[in-house]
């Protein structure tokens, strides 16, 4: 991670036009904001895609960022405004469900999961909560996401998000809720913390 | 405040978002309620596990950037090329008055000319003439003493005229003749009429 001010210059050589101060300046966020869409997708190609275009959008609409908020945070909330575009999108055309039920069997982690004999109790319980996390109500995991895969604080994700820090907070403990009611049968069987 | 409360709490503090004030008041709790206590521990197996959850990274980061990069350079000169065209038609309004101007000068230089006098009057038009003075001098006849005079002095002013105008242009000395002639009988007309 670079320092603020780095970041500063790096934004303002951008604004000017300067395709490699921008490829510099978003070299970090590259990766952390594929994993946060490949979560909310469940698909790799997908993932590249719509990082690709958080990254084009954040390059052409870099005059309005007003360093208020950090980079990365803006980063995030337009990363997760094309995502929830898409997935809208997908959403209408296919149906959300039929669609992430048709790229499941594409996910190399769920591959790995071949006969009932085969898998651990870990694996299995690692399997069902990912399937968990993936039926989460969508304005419930973005939350949890944020928070959790990105690291974000509630007052950071609030910001991505548009809403209040109590509303953050909210929606996250509602998902653990869910997510605990949803894993009570295997939490008996996994390895106590 | 109902264990419901307390277990919002228990998730905040897993985020490290609740304040010193709430903690203190969620540990008192936890000490005295066995299903807070048990709801605590659940979903700390859970956060590890789900922390441990394999991440996604991208399968090609290096060409993820070349395409972006790619891009971005096709964007750059895409809207080089609208700043361009932008300031072009900031300044349509000036092209357009200078155009303007040119094409009006254009105008006056050729086409605004004051129209040429036709002086092929005809026969019907010297009539008209001579309508015209007839009248003038009916009016003037209220002195009966003054009408010879007048007529005389119109007819001829006519007569001048219709000489100057049929002379006008004549360079074969026959046609010049021709519409001598031809005077001399219109004049005879006119001093008929009168």
């Amino acid at each position: 991670m670079m320092d603020k001010e780095q970041e500063l210059l790096l934004i303002n050589r951008a604004r000017r036009g300067e395709v490699e101060a921008f490829m510099t300046l978003i070299r970090t966020y590259q990766a952390p904001i594929y994993r946060l869409i490949y979560r909310l997708t469940g698909n790799r190609e997908d993932a590249a895609d719509l990082t690709q275009e958080t990254m084009l959008k954040a390059y052409t609409g870099l005059k309005n960022f007003k360093a208020r908020s950090r980079f990365n945070t803006w980063l995030h909330r337009i990363a997760v405004n094309e995502t929830l575009n898409f997935l809208d999108k997908m959403s209408r055309e296919k149906g959300k469900i039929e669609y992430l039920d048709e790229i499941k069997p594409a996910d190399p982690v769920l591959a790995m999961v071949a006969t009932p004999e085969e898998i651990s109790i870990e694996e299995e319980f690692k399997t069902e909560l990912e399937q968990a996390l993936a039926e989460l109500p969508a304005n419930y995991k973005l939350a949890i996401t944020l928070v959790v895969f990105q690291g974000l604080s509630h007052s950071e994700a609030a910001e991505v998000l548009g809403c209040s820090e109590g509303t953050v907070s909210w929606k996250i403990h509602e998902a653990r809720k869910m997510l605990r009611e949803r894993m009570r049968p295997y939490l008996g069987r996994v390895k106590e913390v | 405040m109902k264990c419901s409360d307390y277990q919002k709490l228990i998730s905040d503090r897993l985020d490290g978002s609740l304040p010193p004030a709430g903690q203190r008041i969620l540990e008192a709790h936890l000490k005295t309620c066995q299903a807070c206590h048990l709801y605590e521990q659940e979903l700390k197996t859970i956060e590890v596990k789900l922390r441990k959850l394999p991440t996604a990274e991208p399968e090609n980061l290096a060409a993820l950037e070349d395409g972006l990069r790619e891009r971005l350079i096709r964007v750059e000169a895409e809207s080089k090329v609208r700043q361009n065209k932008s300031q072009l038609t900031k300044l349509a309004p000036v092209w357009a008055a200078g155009l303007f101007l040119v094409m009006a000068a254009f105008y006056l230089l050729f086409f605004n000319r004051p129209p040429i006098k036709d002086q092929n009057l005809d026969l019907a038009t010297l009539m008209s003439f001579e309508d015209s003075y007839l009248t003038l001098t009916q009016t003037i006849n209220g002195d009966g003493s003054l009408q010879e005079r007048y007529n005389e002095e119109i007819l001829n002013s006519i007569f001048e005229e219709v000489e100057d105008l049929n002379t006008e242009g004549f360079e074969n000395i026959e046609d010049y003749g021709e519409r001598i002639i031809n005077n001399n009988n219109e004049k005879y007309l006119l001093t008929e009429n009168i």
